[in-house]
């Protein structure tokens, strides 16, 4: 069983004392920021990255995954015990949660949350270690024309299972694409929207950028409506689960970790997506239909298993083909390339024990995040008091010396500051800003896939429908666009993501 | 479609052609190449072009709509002059400054972004801040910023001991020192 042997090399790595402290780290940050107002996971790996430069690239990836998937767990004790998903991919554990809470049943609320979260991470985990090598292997295969239609692909899912405007979707990956471009032209050398400024040769800083628009950003757009959060629970109690609770989450806890597997692994996926399809899925399943929406324990449980498996599927295509399918996962990438990691399908092969400790320590982050989460629950409901107002300046600064950090260049802060603006424009203006970070990162590897593909072609741009692969991936990209155009399916979309 | 998100979205499909024809300003004398060598400026025109032809469609379907009662949601300039002021700020003076007052500037600066904002929880969360982060970054992760930089030394020759001799006080440096 060679699965057996990485897998013991994968626990080997992940529970080194270093690691095991790091993926502690990681964990806890998650819960965190899950609980705490105002701040996601995309500006906390984004403005932790520049800490972990100095760490090995194992311990660095190890925690910064604890603190994706964390953020499921502790965003989902905020929306039981205040109403306030934490994340988006919480929302609608809050529609049930929330009315438990109110009912006096918080504890089993939460400990259904924690506990189908672990079996789904349980699951999520050994289907990454059994689907990930073989897909590396097919990947390995790929030439240009097949990479760069799997990139289509990806960016053409993430804007279709995107909440709102589908053009202005598109205009953010296009937006992000240029960006992305600008720096040294990888085969020339040629200075591209530079303006000749020695800083911008290597391109726009990633740190910075995503800092920005998902930091300053973000900031800037809370702000507009603070408020003060009140907590109604102080103290929580039963945690344990009843044999009845027990046979009623059992369903929706498969289900959820099911439908959460496969949609995390489909670009443009990822917990969000997972949860919000589990709960109606339920809702339209459960025997306890008249329940939902009155604090009905089949509602926690489906989305949190859900939320939890694809936040850990969405590694397999990372992991294996080097594609973001969102943009956690792009920051991922771009740590990678800070690692000095070439994100792909060689992954698997030339860095084993990054793989495999990577995906060992989402099994140990898991159970960790139980034991943080159920016993130490009291901990996390004190810092849902923290007020905003002492958070986001903390928050600033950590984001100013992050973005020095990377490059010890003050030039990177100043970008920051203008893609601070930026990002709080887009959301005025009613653009969501996460397809641009996947094209801000896809743009270079999309431009030299097709260099090098109509140059092998020798200019015939038909390769990409010639080559059975290749025109198999396009067609599946038409096949969602015509989908989510055509206006039957489109009322569907829409009302699927207002519910 | 309400009037105000009309009004958005006319502007927000401007400001995607301004960008994208922006882009095709700055990147019209790139090498185009041919598509079978295509040259760095292939790509970022073809993007430029869609990008163009995006905000076209987001303005023209905004367009499209009837126009209502105009309404605007003020900007909060206050916030935005703060916080972003706050990174410009950190960017210009951290080398000359020192992390350590330059934090304890970024933080008492956009506290004062929020409504809820007080003197002294601001005070005591700026020098939380500063402390906190020089300990982390200078000590534990040696980043190679000082602590309080040369604007703030008193040596001879540095901005702060020139406007104190400026400022006649002898005592830093005459030449009764010198001997």
């Amino acid at each position: 069983m060679e699965l057996l042997g990485d897998l013991g090399l994968g626990f080997a790595t992940a529970l080194s004392p270093f690691n095991l402290l790091y993926c502690f780290i990681g964990v806890a940050l998650g819960t965190a920021v899950g609980v705490l107002p105002g701040l996601g996971p995309i500006a906390t790996i984004a403005m932790l990255l520049p800490i972990t430069f100095g760490l090995p690239p194992v311990s660095s990836l190890i925690m910064l995954a604890g603190i994706y998937y964390g953020a499921q767990y502790g965003g989902s004790t905020t929306a039981i015990l205040i109403n306030l998903p934490g994340e988006s991919s919480s929302v609608v554990t809050a529609i049930d949660g929330y009315q438990m809470a109110k009912k006096g049943r918080a504890g089993p609320a939460l400990a259904t949350a924690a506990l189908g979260s672990f079996f789904a991470g349980t699951v999520a985990t050994v289907l990454l270690a059994i689907a990930a090598p073989p897909l590396a292997e097919v990947a390995l295969e790929f030439g240009p024309a097949e990479y760069f239609s799997l990139m289509v692909l990806g960016l053409v899912a993430s804007v279709a299972l995107a909440s709102g405007s589908l053009l202005k979707a598109f205009t953010m990956i296009v937006m992000g694409l240029l960006l992305g471009l600008v720096g040294s032209d990888v085969e020339t050398g040629t200075q591209r929207f530079t303006f000749d400024m020695p800083e911008m040769a290597d391109g726009l800083n990633f740190v910075a950028l995503s800092m920005g628009v998902f930091g300053l950003g973000e900031i800037l757009r809370n702000l507009e409506h603070e408020h003060t959060r009140s907590v109604m629970v102080k103290h929580v109690s039963g945690l344990m689960l009843s044999k009845a609770d027990l046979k009623r989450i059992a369903g929706p806890v498969l289900r959820g970790t099911g439908l959460g597997s496969v949609l995390g692994i489909l670009p443009g996926g990822g917990a969000m997506l997972a949860s919000f399809a589990a709960y109606s899925m339920e809702k339209r399943l459960s025997s306890n239909r008249a329940e939902f929406g009155k604090g009905a324990i089949e509602g926690v449980a489906a989305p949190e298993s859900a939320n939890n498996a694809g936040a850990q599927t969405s590694f397999i295509p990372m992991l294996t083909l080097g594609i973001p399918s969102n943009p956690v996962m792009a920051l991922m990438i771009g740590a990678m390339i800070i690692q000095g990691i070439t994100p792909g399908p060689n992954v698997v092969t030339d860095e084993p024990e990054l793989f495999w400790g990577m995906i060992a320590s989402m099994w140990v982050g898991n159970l960790l995040l139980v034991l943080l989460n159920l016993p130490l629950i009291g901990l996390w409901i004190r810092m849902l008091t923290i007020p905003y107002h002492l958070l986001f300046p903390a928050i600033i600064a950590f984001c100013c010396i992050g973005a020095f950090s990377v490059n010890n260049s003050t030039f990177d802060v100043f970008m920051m500051a203008l893609f601070g603006l930026v990002g709080y424009a887009l959301i005025k203006l009613d653009f969501e800003p996460a397809p641009l970070l996947l094209g801000f990162v896809l743009g270079p590897m999309l431009e030299e896939n097709l260099r090098r593909a109509m140059l092998l072609s020798r200019g015939d741009a038909t390769v990409f429908v010639t080559q059975p692969l290749s025109l198999g991936l396009l067609l599946v990209s038409l096949g969602l666009l015509t989908a989510v155009l055509l206006p039957n399916i489109r009322s569907k979309r829409e009302e699927a993501f207002s519910e | 479609m309400t009037s105000m998100q009309r009004r958005r979205d006319v502007i927000g499909g401007l400001i995607v052609m301004t960008v994208g024809t922006g882009f095709l300003t700055v990147g019209s004398d790139l090498d185009m190449g041919s598509s079978f060598r295509m040259g760095p400026g292939y790509f970022p025109n073809v993007l430029s072009v869609v990008m163009i032809a995006l905000g076209l469609a987001i303005s023209g379907l905004a367009l499209r709509c009837p126009k209502g009662e105009s309404g605007s949601t003020p900007l909060p300039w206050r916030g935005l002059l703060l916080i972003i002021g706050a990174a410009v700020f950190f960017g210009f003076a951290v080398r000359g400054l020192g992390l350590a007052p330059v934090l304890l500037g970024v933080v008492l600066a956009s506290a004062w972004a929020s409504r809820y904002a007080a003197v002294r929880t601001s005070v005591s969360l700026a020098a939380g801040v500063a402390a906190f982060c020089t300990f982390l970054f200078i000590q534990m992760l040696g980043l190679p910023l000082p602590l309080t930089g040369p604007w703030l030394s008193l040596e001879h020759g540095s901005p702060l001991a020139s406007v104190l001799a400026s400022a006649e006080l002898p005592a830093v440096s005459g030449p009764a020192l010198s001997k």
